[in-house]
């Protein structure tokens, strides 16, 4: 035992070309700052924050407040210089931990904001703190040379190729569903709405791609770390993943993700995959070659460097069982959405829902009805109606407006009706039960209703979509 | 290896083959959507944006640009009637005439899209601004331009001062004292004796008509062919020449506008006054009349079934009286959700059955009979729950404003 562990802490020490890990670290810089400023520029700083009167909160988090919305903005472009300042290496540690910190607030601030891939934004941004990427090809080598290196402990890639392998299991994992194997949904609804996408849009409301992108999508997400692994396959892999992650960008508004997929990918390249470019470019600036070192890079004591290990080895554990989680809860996950965050779970259902609260005065008997509209934007109120918890942080909110307004003590529930991948609408809240005396906590919430149990809707093919008919008589065009 | 891959294919072929062969079929008696028996490649979304453009909205918006323009000479026909025997005759005929205008409108407000939705919806400000209105501030204008009918111009006035509320303030008010805190009356108001005061109010009403015609024509322009053709920028959405990207998108500004049933007709119109909502009264479960929307002219139930007729002409595509065109229920039943189109026709014309059945005045039922307000609010509901949920994943359509920002 001891001496595997001996042979797994000499393996994950060894020392590695650090050009891959650079790239990685330069490219994740970028692409954050340039998703940041995006933000900014979008004016969804100001509509998250400055024009939302109510933001969902985080169970255990509920201590987060937003900035005011030029602060936000200010927050904003502070973690774009810094997402900047980690591809440059300058202050790297110090960069990374704080762009970890902001980056990690601004997400908590409202559920609603929740995406996968800021989660994963904020994942990497903590590994980058604890990996001494700063210490090559970086201005802070440069500034302070004696704390160069020519070389990385292996770990440092193993960690990062695990933590994306995580994420493409995982969401392979989640597609493993009845409404994504057998009844190609939700990508039937989503592809239906599409026909208009150029090129391939006139084929994209037929059933048969529909299934057959279910299908891909499964087996890709499921197989292509495998596929990367494997030093063979590898570039086929890498290709087939940019045209996979082009076409997502394409068809669905999912911003970042298939840029940062894209590049993270890149860890499970050889390390020394960006030689022959560094070496084209110092080529072209006139400099020699740089060549990377194979002497181990400076060790850490060894009670150090086995907490270390340690650490991280406990950290691929808390990732690889976390996203299970809604094993523990009963009913379906995407129903229930118990277990439903964190876990990767990556575009696998449509939600739409129409939710009304009832507000009820004991004292009188008499009761209210209020939108959620009231209390929330758009944006919000389209995330909430899906997801039953925020369905009922809303009401416990409301409760406590009406009592602070004077109008309290009151009961609320919640008539919601949600349609889930096409399906009829159902209740998906217990119309009985006063949310606002339901803690928020972990447990599996009772007062949830069970999901329909029947297959999704199929959307049917229509092939005269991008036909576009002159109709002599518009009013009698056809029936 | 290669046997495994095999497999894996052979596996997705099966399922595609046995899962993927017929077009629906797919109910489970449960109340699982149901695709019908009808061939595919019978439905054009663009087509259908294009009857809507065509057959639906621009002639809701000429219609009221008509019968804005008919108003404004009613008006001046009431005003040189003042004081003699035929007032109260010109005075109905011009109060007519605001019907006339306003139930055309009632059927636009469902459709602000386009010219009238532009700038914040400036143009629909303009000859609409409820629910921000005030009685006051009109009353003012009105001795404003009374004492100075020369300097005075209505175009550079807020909305609320302006169109269809400010006219129906002035024509249909039955008290001639002013609405005003007493503490700062509008200027020389009390000194008017009240036939000036009559006079006054005319005098303002004309000068409205006439900013009313101007703004409905300027939209209505900004639809037809021969002006801002917005109606070929909706009806060739996703080609050259269209701003919209494409008939998807051009069928989502479209429902973004349906939504107004949900908004504004169920909750403010139908929920805030029968104290079904939360209101400025704090009224629970009673009525609170001052939500009503065109109290002082008692039309607040006929705008409810207005907008309510004209949302079904845009769901169904066809206009009053004639049947066939494409519209939304056709979206639907294309896509193989016949149900969900036969629910919402139906809960649609019970909605408009159930606020027809509403006794009197809006004002009066509530009094009288407020269990027929509630349960026209619950059919309205029946409708607006549909919307919000199935309608919207089918057709892969999203809420007003609420694709801002990104997914995953």
């Amino acid at each position: 035992m001891r001496a595997g562990l001996r042979r797994a802490e000499t393996w994950l020490s060894r020392p590695i070309d650090p050009a891959g890990l650079v790239a990685f670290r330069v490219l994740f810089g970028l692409l954050m700052c340039a998703g940041l400023l995006r933000s900014v520029w979008s004016g969804w700083v100001g509509r998250f924050y400055g024009e939302r009167q109510f933001f969902f909160k985080y169970w255990g988090a509920s201590w987060i407040e937003p900035l005011p919305v030029e602060a936000m903005s200010a927050l904003y472009v502070g973690l774009a210089v810094l997402a900047l300042l980690v591809a440059l290496g300058l202050f790297y540690r110090t960069s990374a931990l704080l762009f970890f910190l902001g980056f990690t607030y601004v997400e908590l601030i409202d559920v609603t904001n929740y995406l996968n891939h800021y989660y994963l934004a904020s994942l990497i941004a903590l590994l980058l703190v604890f990996l001494p990427l700063g210490r090559v090809g970086s201005l802070d080598a440069r500034r302070r040379p004696g704390t160069r290196v020519t070389s990385l402990p292996a770990w440092c890639l193993y960690l990062l190729r695990f933590q994306i392998g995580v994420v493409y299991v995982y969401a392979g994992l989640a597609k493993l569903g009845g409404d994504w194997l057998l009844h190609a949904q939700p990508l039937n609804l989503w592809f239906t709405a599409r026909v208009g996408t150029p090129i391939i849009g006139p084929m994209l409301d037929q059933v048969w791609v529909a299934y057959a992108a279910s299908w891909a999508a499964f087996l890709f997400d499921t197989t292509i770390v495998m596929w990367l692994s494997w030093r063979r396959t590898r570039p086929f892999a890498y290709a087939l993943l940019l045209g996979f992650h082009f076409l997502t960008h394409v068809l669905f508004d999912i911003g970042m993700f298939p840029f940062l997929m894209s590049t993270a990918a890149l860890v499970f390249f050889s390390p020394s995959w960006p030689r022959p470019w560094i070496d084209r470019g110092r080529r072209l600036l006139g400099r020699a070659r740089a060549e990377w070192a194979e002497a181990p890079p400076p060790r850490l004591a060894p009670g150090w460097r086995r907490a270390g290990l340690g650490l991280a080895a406990c950290y691929c554990l808390f990732q690889a069982l976390f996203p299970l989680r809604h094993y523990f809860y009963p009913g379906n996950v995407l129903w229930d959405e118990q277990g439903m965050r964190w876990a990767w779970k990556v575009m696998v259902r449509e939600k739409h829902g129409s939710v009304t609260y009832r507000v009820r005065f004991p004292q009188s008997g008499k009761e209210l009805q209020v939108s959620p509209r009231r209390y929330l934007d758009p944006r919000q109120e389209r995330e909430m109606a899906g997801q039953p918890d925020l369905i009922a942080q809303l009401a416990r909110h409301m409760a406590r407006d009406f009592e602070r307004r004077g109008r309290g003590p009151v009961e609320v529930r919640a008539e919601a009706l949600v349609s889930l991948n096409g399906r009829r609408a159902r209740p998906m809240i217990d119309p009985a039960r006063d949310l606002a005396r339901q803690s928020d906590s972990l447990a599996p919430a009772d007062w949830i209703l069970p999901a329909p149990d029947g297959p999704p809707i199929r959307l049917r093919p229509n092939r005269g979509h991008d036909r576009r008919v002159h109709a002599p008589e518009p009013m009698t065009t056809s029936r | 290896m290669t046997r495994a891959v095999h497999a894996i294919f052979a596996l997705a072929a099966f399922a595609a083959a046995g899962c993927g062969g017929d077009d629906g079929g797919n109910g489970d008696g449960d109340g699982t959507p149901q695709a019908d028996a009808r061939p595919p490649d019978t439905f054009d979304r663009q087509a259908m944006v294009a009857n809507l453009a065509e057959s639906v909205m621009l002639p809701t918006y000429e219609a009221f640009a008509s019968r804005a323009g008919e108003l404004g000479p009613a008006v001046d026909d009431y005003c040189a009637a003042l004081g003699g025997k035929g007032e109260a005759a010109a005075l109905a005929a011009a109060q007519d005439g605001w019907r006339a205008a306003m139930l055309e409108w009632q059927a636009a407000e469902i459709m602000i899209v386009g010219p009238a939705a532009m700038d914040g919806r400036a143009l629909r400000d303009l000859i609409y601004s409820w629910p921000v209105t005030s009685s006051c501030a009109v009353d003012r204008e009105v001795m404003e331009r009374h004492l100075d009918p020369d300097a005075y111009d209505i175009g550079s006035r807020l909305s609320n001062r302006r169109g269809l509320p400010a006219l129906e303030y002035v024509l249909f008010a039955a008290s001639l004292e002013h609405t005003c805190p007493k503490a700062s009356p509008p200027e020389g108001w009390d000194a008017l004796a009240e036939a000036d005061r009559r006079a006054a109010r005319c005098g303002f009403a004309q000068v409205a008509a006439a900013d009313l015609a101007e703004q409905a024509d300027a939209v209505a322009t900004g639809w037809r062919a021969d002006g801002g053709n917005y109606v070929a920028q909706l009806a060739g959405a996703g080609e050259s020449g269209s701003d919209i990207e494409s008939p998807q998108a051009a069928a989502n500004l479209i429902s973004d506008a349906m939504f107004y049933i949900d908004t504004e007709t169920k909750d403010m119109k139908l929920g805030e006054p029968a104290g079904i909502a939360d209101n400025s009264c704090g009224a629970v479960e009673e009525p609170c009349a001052d939500e009503l929307e065109s109290r002082v002219s008692a039309h607040s139930k006929e705008n409810v079934i207005r907008n309510l007729e004209a949302f079904r002409m845009l769901f169904t595509g066809d206009v009053t009286g004639a049947e066939g065109g494409l519209g939304f229920d056709d979206f639907l039943t294309g896509l193989g959700a016949s149900d969900v189109a036969e629910t919402m026709t139906g809960d649609i014309d019970a909605a408009i059955t159930a606020a027809g059945a509403i006794p009197g005045t809006l004002e009066e039922a509530l009094a009288a009979d407020r269990e027929s307000v509630t349960g026209a609010y619950a059919d309205v509901k029946a409708v607006t729950d549909t919307l919000k949920s199935q309608f919207l994943t089918v057709l892969g359509l999203d809420i007003p404003d609420g694709a801002a920002g990104d997914n995953d």
